[in-house]
């Protein structure tokens, strides 16, 4: 039951609320690991993903975070995200400082901040790393949540380690959950066992749902992470890019040839262009990865009496990588070497630091769908929402465009509100596959007319026709019209 | 979303309604005793998540119209699923025995008779009364209490109702009514005009009144003992016509109006005879506006689907239209609805299929009601509202559930799939299922379903040991038969 891109449906949105309250109990000030943990201020900037021209409101928070060997601070990416002002406060001092984002990765939640001032590091003491730890070993969690304006130590234990959402990136990682109180303002902040550093705490339910759960980023990833930023860029962690099936059934086992000693999961969607395109087949059953072997029920064995999820070693392997899969097709043994690539969902999970793609054309205002429009929220339209959890990318299916609403003007006149969050199937006869295509359909005109295809005939209807001939100025006195900059993102020019 | 009741409505309405409380009228009483008698009937609840169950027990009352020949008249959500029927007259004791004649889910009506023919002396049918006018007085009965209230016409639209899930038209008035589902007359004038009924989409605080003219096109169906065979549908999509390019390219000239046709339904009435792509000018003579509506005289404007309702199954229906920009004129015959989800109509023995602890069910409408909306599928929430039939998908099978035993291991928490093939066979409809397993594929059953997001895309059982599993499962879960009766 851990598919490989398990959709989460709204269970997941009330699940991380981020951010921490403390009990506070501030230890003395002779604390050494209290000087590697800093407070960050960021104003950040949300984009508008319904007028993908304007900036969105500003909004003010604060995180946590520590100081790493080389002068750097360690804390969460979403700490930082969409910022564009940050500032970091050491303990005990009560200047603050100006930081920049050096490295940010939203999938794994976490950044690299640098402070031009070298000043600001005087007196701070890097953390050292430690192991990841088992259930039950005593951890403490440094940081400033809500409650005070000091530094607060919690502590508790490690309560949990396994696969699960990060909020931030809806990624499915690894995390270790622990009863240490975790709040609001605790993002980014250490996790120490042992007066060594063994996490970044990131995220927590909402009180009203658990109490005493709270999620830090395990030393795995911390650690994956920064050697990756060694290299100088961060790209990512791959996915595979398949859907898979438990084999739990003694019969289903059997149909696909497994002996009664064998285990594995079944491939049963391989995505376009993802790891697994052209390696692994629907229908494969999947014996091992990376050298684990796989459980019925997809599992693998971790630690010593420890089990995980199978796409466990991808969290810790880097873009194009080779591991090694040992599967049953046809009912043959056989290992397939697998490079590891990037997601390649049809629907983008939700993007950060970015301005929205969007592309005007005679005030219908078209823009792929992604995770952070229209919001996947309980008023998403049904046949939207089917496409986001249901949808598959292929060679003439790249992105999925929406009209996302039209600017009224003469020309689009009759096309109201209705035509809002429409799916683009054609224009002027050629199919859309992503938004390059679009731009270029628009340059080729049927008899004069644009005919634009979408498909909801109850609701709405199945054409769009406009004119092609008065649409270039048309274009032009929309923008001017609406105060619109630029007829399209600066990704399309 | 849901299309069933908002009982909190109802409790707003009860206390709206007493400001139109009055009790004195003029000779209405008269009619009133003479041509209203209470209905009482025990329904039973559906469960369409374990169809094999009978339902808890309802007893019900409501009230009935005595009509010309010796029949009365209430509505269908009353008698429907009703196992035993009692009518009573006004102000006497005695309850008579009365049977269900006929029944018209989509319009939410029923008539009944009752075999003892003392019932009707002393009575007397009431007069049918014409269309009621904006504006008009209505005298309302309400309540259990043949209390009458008043109130006034307000317009006429269309409605979808609740019971028959079906467009279907509709008196508005100005104030709610309170009781409106218990099937009690409506007068304006001294005559019968109407029944209220419960229906979605009409404005906050109005009631909704079942007219007089769907009242007599349910007795033109029945006319001379035929079994009501329900509304005809159009069976077709439009798309408003308002942007001038829009029109250009439908070859419309400017002084015309009319409607893009987009979609047409399998199987149904516009099948083979119209084409997607042309524009309807005029039904029945009247012309259809930009919008998709026409103007009739003395009802207003209504949508084109208004006239439909009038026809009978496979009586034709004149259409204005466009085809590449030429006039034509078209008889349509029409025929029922086309919908992948059936109605809610006959549901008094849903259809279900249990083998290996597996529970087979069509999706219809009333399934969704087993359990809250957001926790069906957005595919399926889609289905709900856009599905439609095609050659290869006529119903939607699911697995409504798995009953646990050691032959579904891993396969137990299955719940709401949709199935596809069924060793190697196209599922289109219910007794594909059935057909399917009578032919394992070496001794495995195969199943393909549509739930990869989730759980995955095949489910596989031994064929061999599906027979005692089920038996075993049937006997744990007592449940007496393997299928419904319309399976067998």
């Amino acid at each position: 039951m851990h598919p490989q891109l398990k959709t989460c449906f709204p269970r997941c949105f009330f699940l991380l609320i981020l951010f921490l309250l403390c009990s506070t109990q501030s230890r003395a000030g002779d604390d050494p690991l209290q000087k590697s943990v800093v407070k960050i201020f960021t104003t950040m900037e949300e984009p508008n993903y319904y007028e993908p021209w304007r900036t969105g409101t500003q909004e003010y928070v604060s995180g946590s975070g520590c100081v790493l060997p080389g002068n750097r601070i360690l804390t969460n990416a979403h700490v930082v995200s969409n910022a564009i002002f940050i500032e970091v406060l050491k303990e005990g001092d009560s200047q603050k400082y100006i930081a920049k984002k050096e490295f940010v990765a939203h999938d794994c939640d976490l950044a690299i901040l640098k402070v031009d001032d070298p000043k600001f590091f005087e007196g701070t003491a890097p953390v050292t790393f430690g192991d990841l730890p088992f259930k039950r070993d005593k951890v403490a969690v440094y940081g400033f949540p809500v409650g005070g304006e000091e530094m607060s130590i919690t502590e508790g234990v490690v309560s949990r380690i396994e696969l699960s959402t990060y909020a931030h990136s809806m990624r499915t990682l690894m995390d270790v959950q622990t009863d240490a109180a975790i709040n609001p303002g605790n993002s980014g902040g250490p996790v120490f066992k042992d007066k060594k550093m063994i996490g970044v705490a990131f995220q927590g339910y909402n009180g009203a749902v658990a109490q005493n759960v709270g999620f830090f980023v395990p030393i795995p990833i911390v650690k994956r992470f920064l050697k990756e930023i060694k290299t100088g860029v961060y790209r990512g962690i791959p996915t595979l890019g398949i859907w898979q099936e438990t084999m739990e059934n003694d019969s289903l086992r059997a149909y696909y040839g497994l002996r009664p000693d064998q285990t594995g999961v079944l491939v049963t969607e391989v995505l376009y262009q993802s790891s697994a395109w052209n390696a692994l087949k629907v229908n494969d059953v999947l014996m091992s990865i990376d050298g684990y072997p796989i459980a019925n029920d997809g599992t693998i064995s971790f630690r010593k009496g420890e089990r995980i999820g199978s796409q466990y070693p991808l969290g810790v392997h880097f873009l194009g990588d080779q591991i090694p899969f040992k599967i049953l097709r046809d009912k043959k043994p056989m290992t397939v070497m697998v490079t590891l690539k990037e997601d390649a969902r049809l629907v983008p999970l939700i993007q950060y630091d970015k301005q929205p793609t969007y592309f005007i054309y005679d005030g219908l205002i078209f823009t792929p769908f992604n995770s952070n429009y229209p919001g996947i929220t309980k008023d998403t339209p049904v046949d939207l929402k089917a496409l986001y959890f249901h949808d598959m990318p292929s060679p003439d299916h790249k992105q999925i465009i929406l009209i996302n609403h039209i600017l009224s003007s003469p020309i689009n006149r009759g096309y109201d509100s209705k035509f809002n969050n429409l799916v683009v199937t054609r224009v002027n006869g050629h199919s859309i596959s992503d938004m390059k295509d679009l731009i270029a359909a628009f340059d080729d005109p049927q008899d004069g007319r644009h005919v634009i295809g979408i498909d909801k005939p109850k609701e709405v209807g199945t054409t769009i026709v406009l004119d092609a001939v008065k649409s270039k100025l048309a274009s032009l006195e929309i923008l001017e019209q609406y105060d619109i900059p630029s007829d399209r993102s600066d990704d399309l020019k | 979303m849901r299309l069933f009741k908002n009982k909190n409505l109802k409790v707003i309405l009860g206390l709206c309604f007493t400001l139109f409380l009055s009790t004195r009228v003029w000779g209405d009483d008269e009619i009133l005793r003479k041509s209203v008698v209470k209905v009482f009937t025990t329904t039973q609840n559906i469960d369409y998540y374990e169809p094999w169950k009978p339902g808890a027990q309802i007893p019900l009352q409501g009230c009935g119209t005595i009509i010309p020949g010796h029949f009365i008249l209430t509505t269908a959500h009353l008698v429907n699923k009703g196992n035993y029927i009692e009518v009573q007259k006004f102000g006497e004791a005695k309850r008579y025995v009365a049977k269900v004649e006929q029944v018209g889910y989509d319009l939410d009506l029923a008539l009944l008779s009752v075999d003892d023919p003392d019932f009707f002396t002393g009575t007397q049918p009431v007069v049918f009364g014409d269309l009621p006018n904006h504006g008009d007085k209505l005298l309302i009965q309400g309540g259990d209490e043949l209390s009458i209230k008043e109130d006034s016409v307000s317009n006429m639209e269309m409605v979808l109702g609740n019971e028959g899930g079906r467009l279907m038209p509709a008196i508005l008035t100005d104030g709610p009514i309170d009781g409106s589902n218990n099937g009690c007359p409506v007068f304006s004038g001294g005559k019968f005009v109407g029944i209220p009924f419960d229906c979605i989409g009409k404005p906050d605080k109005t009631g909704s009144i079942i007219p007089i003219n769907v009242i007599q096109r349910f007795f033109k169906a029945i006319q001379g003992g035929r079994s009501y065979d329900g509304l005809p549908d159009l069976g077709f999509y439009t798309q408003d016509l308002e942007n001038p390019t829009l029109r250009g390219y439908f070859k419309i000239s400017p002084k015309q109006s009319g409607e893009i046709i987009t979609k047409i339904f399998k199987d149904g009435s516009a099948d083979g005879i119209l084409n997607e792509g042309d524009v309807l000018t005029a039904i029945d003579g009247h012309p259809v506006d930009d919008e998709g509506y026409i103007n009739l005289p003395k009802i207003g404007r209504v949508p084109e689907c208004y006239l439909a309702t009038f026809y009978l199954m496979g009586e034709k229906m004149s259409l204005d239209i466009l085809r590449d920009g030429k006039p034509l004129k078209i008889q349509m015959p029409l025929k029922p609805v086309s919908q992948l989800l059936t109605d809610r109509q006959d549901a008094r023995h849903p259809t279900y299929f249990v083998t290996a602890g597996f529970v087979f069910v069509p999706l219809t409408v009333n399934y969704f009601s087993t359990a809250s909306w957001d926790s069906f599928k957005p595919e399926l929430q889609d289905i709900f509202f856009h599905g439609l039939r095609s050659d290869q998908q006529k119903q939607i099978i699911l697995i409504s559930h798995v009953l646990p035993h050691e032959i579904n291991k891993g396969y137990d928490k299955l719940t709401n799939v949709m199935v596809t093939k069924i060793n190697g066979r196209p599922i289109t409809e219910m007794k594909d299922v059935l057909e399917a397993f009578d032919h394992p594929l070496d001794g495995f059953d195969v199943m393909d379903i549509d739930d990869h997001d989730w759980f995955g895309s095949t489910i596989v059982i031994d064929a061999n040991k599906v027979k005692q599993a089920t038996d075993e499962i049937n006997q744990t879960f007592k449940i007496l038969s393997d299928r419904s009766q319309d399976l067998k």
